[in-house]
């Protein structure tokens, strides 16, 4: 990755881009060259990951400066689209239709016939492990399966750039291994990727390649292990919705990673010192079924946002 | 498209599908009378030949016992040596035997100086015996149509127009045209049957839209084709021609305290129509003014109402008990004296 | 790669969109709007069922076919098709932008137009789908009252059809096009079809060209009562154009609003909320 934008290899390319709604600056003066495999974007709430995000799938048009994807510009440019899958951060489904029928209809878009759309999408369905509930309605999806129906449609028509936005949001354990699996599983069968975060911890899961962002800036980008030890200095908060929170409770205790622990309504939140031991855990329990169903669990960035300002003042 | 959307774009095109084609059946072949609507007018009109220009009916029974008959008899000399003679030589009290009277023209084409044939079906009590012998010593012969007795006269057999009588059913007979009442006599017993050629007036859907469209409750009415009256009328091309250009047209009255009604003409066109209006609004004009002074005459002048839509002209009309009293008090002042029961 | 036609990848957006809008809550809305004229007209049957004088305009029995006019022209031509044409039409765009659905449309090789237009044809068959079967309905229970015929009054119907689908899409184009460019396209629409046209229609000069209505006019053959409110105001209505004309200028007003609409679309931004 450089950070001159390079137009000869790079598969997103800004240059002097920025973005501003109004008076308020979304992206500012970014040049960049996003190179072919795992690319992280990582950045708190606010700093500008959305805003790149809508910028290199042509939701925005930039102000100034060019974008280009794959080598092409794509504001305006339909045709891209063939190779580009993308995944929103929003929950938001036509949730009377089933998955198989919405990822049908959606693939149907690029032109495919009914038989081929609809076996493209029970082979993407299938990729994300959701071939069981196809015939449900989205509606009654679980956050993590609607996490991974988002990521069917986006992969469905195999597309050569996969853009993710905060995929493992609101994912369990499980899934949320899988879903780093599966990323990991497209990467090496050629397709570039670029999948943003606030939690260094999910990057971190899925690539080395990271570009730290905030307040449309882009403040640093290379090895992702070269701010890891900034984030150990600073205590991980995990949010866990469990079916038995004072079970998972008293496990967490007896760990001495472990910093502190509170009660939020059907969930524990935990302080932790070493997120990568912690979630490593945390996975193995909901795998082993003891302690009844892990349904969701979220990281605030606080965390990150410390770290952030800790760059930005050094 | 899911399951669900295609059923509800099935459902709703076969809903759409199934109108338009009930309609389009209705527009070229007609519906059998009451499939939307309950059948209008009296049973009698399925024994009228589909191709009559004129129908009318009256409910005898009850214009004869209406007040305005008694409030008229009891003020009016009308002379009932008439009545009882025809009493006498038929049996038939015009009072009590008759309950109803459909009647129609025809345009008869086998004829060119008459304006058309008729024919009249009575419903009531006849002494079928007395009215035969009475026509047969007139002249005219029995014939035997359909397992039927028609008795017909020799009238105007010559121009090939004699007239007949049937007693079709008990208490049915049917008067007129020898032609109209052999086709009553068909209609009679095998129904219309639009294959043979043989339908009733009920299936004569512009004849028919008038008699719906008549007010329910009346106890006359007659509604027809207004110009092939008149171009079977034989009237002088100068009068003809300032005839208004009415097609069809409908009187409907409700003979009881008084007498209220509608007359209604369709004009060939709007223009027509409009030109119609102006016309009736001068008569109504100078009826009013002719009404002068007096109360009884003017509260009937003012329940004249002109209106209707498009094409059509309409002109409602409400003639108080009073304006009855007012002849009866007119003919007392010449002299004319009621007769004593 | 080419992205699929404009019609092809239209034809996909309707049929994704279709169902979207037929099982949403504005179809409960459409539901009552259309049901209000049904179940008038079945209590105008079973009225003129029991009370046989018939229903009278100026003295006179009003035929079937009469009231079937007035409730074409006053309920559906005047209210129901502008409500329709403004709910749905400002909604096209806007229902997916606050749903967060549109960026799933939006990231798919077609042409944006061509979501525009493919839930246009949607809007067009779903209020289409509803409002010809509940005409349908009213038609054969109104017009057989009064002693109207079914057969007679049926080429008007099928008039009656074209009419209302040419209202549709006009109305929808029309507010799909202020959908795509106003803020708050909604109040727009209603002041547009309930106080601009309204009062345009009944003033002297051209500014009547500059409605929908004004053209609609020229398609309505039913017969009005006469020296009625209503057959006054179908008098100042009746300053119309030619059938031809108005069908040309209908078409141009579809078109036009239907371009303007896409190429807004074409180059607007949608931020999604957060």
């Amino acid at each position: 990755m450089t950070n001159a934008a390079d137009p000869g290899t790079g598969i997103v390319v800004a240059d002097h881009l920025s973005k501003w709604y109004g008076q308020v600056i979304g992206l500012n003066d970014v040049s960049v060259s996003v190179p072919p495999g795992i690319t992280g974007l990582l950045g708190p709430n606010g700093a500008g990951k959305s805003t790149f995000m809508k910028v290199i799938t042509g939701q925005l048009k930039p102000s100034k400066g060019t974008i280009t994807v794959l080598g092409e510009p794509i504001w305006n440019n339909p045709s891209l689209y063939f190779r580009i899958g993308f995944c929103p951060e929003q929950d938001a489904f036509y949730d009377r239709m089933t998955g198989l029928e919405w990822v049908t209809a959606l693939v149907r878009l690029n032109g495919l016939s009914d038989g081929d759309a609809t076996e493209m999408a029970h082979r993407a369905l299938e990729a994300v492990e959701l071939t069981d509930a196809a015939n449900k309605k989205i509606g009654a999806y679980s956050k993590g399966m609607r996490q991974r129906v988002k990521m069917a449609q986006a992969l469905a028509h195999d597309p050569h750039l996969l853009i993710l936005d905060e995929p493992l949001s609101g994912m369990d354990p499980i899934a949320r291994r899988k879903t780093i699996r599966m990323v990991k599983d497209w990467a090496r069968a050629g397709k570039s990727i670029i999948v943003s975060s606030h939690i260094l911890h999910e990057i971190e899961s899925m690539t080395s390649n990271i570009l730290l962002i905030n307040q449309g800036r882009i403040l640093a980008e290379g090895n992702v292990h070269q701010i890891r030890d900034l984030i150990d200095e600073h205590p991980h908060t995990v949010y866990i919705r469990a079916e038995q929170t004072r079970g998972l409770a008293r496990a967490f205790l007896a760990q001495d990673d472990v910093l502190s622990l509170r009660f939020e309504d059907e969930a524990v939140v935990v302080q932790t010192g070493r997120p990568d031991a912690f979630y490593a855990r945390l996975t193995d329990l909901a795998a082993s079924g003891e302690l009844g169903a892990i349904h969701e669990v979220t990281s605030p960035d606080d965390n990150l946002q410390a770290v952030f300002k800790y760059l930005v003042k050094s | 498209m899911t399951t669900r959307t295609r059923y509800f774009v099935i459902v709703s095109l076969l809903v759409l599908g199934i109108g338009l084609g009930t309609g389009l059946v209705a527009y070229y072949v007609g519906f059998p009378a009451g499939a939307f609507a309950k059948h209008a007018g009296p049973e009698e009109l399925g024994f009228i030949p589909r191709d009559a220009t004129v129908i009318a009916f009256a409910n005898v029974q009850e214009i004869m016992t209406s007040d305005v008959r008694q409030r008229l008899r009891s003020r009016l000399p009308l002379k009932e040596d008439g009545q009882r003679e025809l009493q006498d030589r038929t049996g038939i009290n015009l009072e009590s035997d008759v309950d109803r009277v459909v009647a129609c023209l025809h345009p008869d084409t086998t004829t060119t100086n008459m304006p058309g044939a008729g024919m009249i079906l009575a419903r009531g009590r006849f002494d079928e015996a007395k009215i035969e012998a009475l026509m047969r010593d007139h002249g005219a012969h029995v014939e035997d149509y359909r397992s039927k007795r028609l008795i017909v006269g020799e009238f105007h057999e010559a121009q090939g127009n004699s007239f007949a009588l049937s007693f079709m059913e008990p208490g049915l007979a049917v008067f007129g045209s020898t032609k109209l009442v052999r086709s009553a006599i068909d209609l009679h017993q095998a129904g219309d049957n639009p294959q043979a050629g043989l339908q009733s007036v009920v299936g004569n859907e512009e004849l028919m839209d008038l008699v719906h469209a008549l007010d329910t409750g009346n106890n006359a009415w007659a509604v027809g084709r207004f110009d092939a009256l008149t171009s079977k009328a034989h009237l002088p091309d100068d009068l003809s021609t300032r005839l208004p250009a009415i097609t069809w047209f409908s009187v409907s009255t409700h003979i009881d305290g008084g007498i209220r009604g509608v007359i209604r003409a369709d004009a060939r066109d709007e223009e027509a129509a409009n030109n119609l209006r102006d016309v009736v609004r001068g008569f109504m004009a100078l009826a009013k003014m002719q009404a002068g002074s007096r109360p009884e005459m003017q509260a009937m002048m003012q329940s004249l109402e002109l209106g209707g839509a498009g094409k059509t002209v309409a002109l409602s009309f409400d003639v108080p008990s009073q304006v009855f009293d007012a002849i009866g008090a007119i003919a007392g002042q010449k002299g004319i004296r009621p007769p004593v029961h | 790669m080419k992205p699929p036609p404009l019609v092809q990848s239209s034809v996909r957006i309707f049929d994704l969109s279709l169902g979207q809008m037929l099982w949403s809550r504005r179809s409960v809305f459409l539901g009552v709007l259309l049901g209000g004229p049904v179940l008038l007209a079945l209590a105008l049957r079973i009225v003129s069922t029991l009370y046989e004088a018939g229903f009278r305009i100026n003295g006179v029995r009003a035929a079937g076919a009469s009231i079937f006019g007035m409730m074409i022209w006053l309920l559906y031509l005047r209210f129901i098709v502008p409500i329709l044409g403004v709910f749905y039409g400002t909604a096209l765009i806007a229902d997916e932008v606050d749903d967060k659905t549109i960026t799933y449309l939006f990231t798919r090789p077609i042409p944006r137009r061509a979501v525009l237009f493919g839930k246009f044809l949607a809007y067009l068959a779903c209020t289409v789908l509803l409002v010809l079967p509940s005409v349908m309905l009213v038609f054969f229970l109104v017009v057989p009252t009064g002693g109207g015929s079914i057969g007679a009054a049926f080429p008007s119907l099928v008039g009656d059809f074209g009419m209302l689908i040419a209202g549709l899409a006009a109305y929808g184009a029309v507010f799909a096009f202020v959908g795509t460019r106003v803020k708050r396209p909604l109040i727009v629409g209603l002041v547009f079809s309930f106080g601009w046209e309204p009062t345009v229609l009944l003033l002297p000069g051209y500014l009547k060209r500059l409605t929908v209505a004004y053209y609609l006019q020229a398609l309505v053959k039913h017969e009005m009562p006469q020296d009625s409110a209503v057959s006054v105001l179908m008098q100042v209505f009746r300053e119309v154009p030619s059938v031809a004309a108005s069908l040309v200028c209908l078409a141009a007003i579809v078109a036009g609003t239907l371009w303007l609409s896409g190429r807004a679309v074409e180059n607007r931004e949608y931020v999604l909320e957060q």
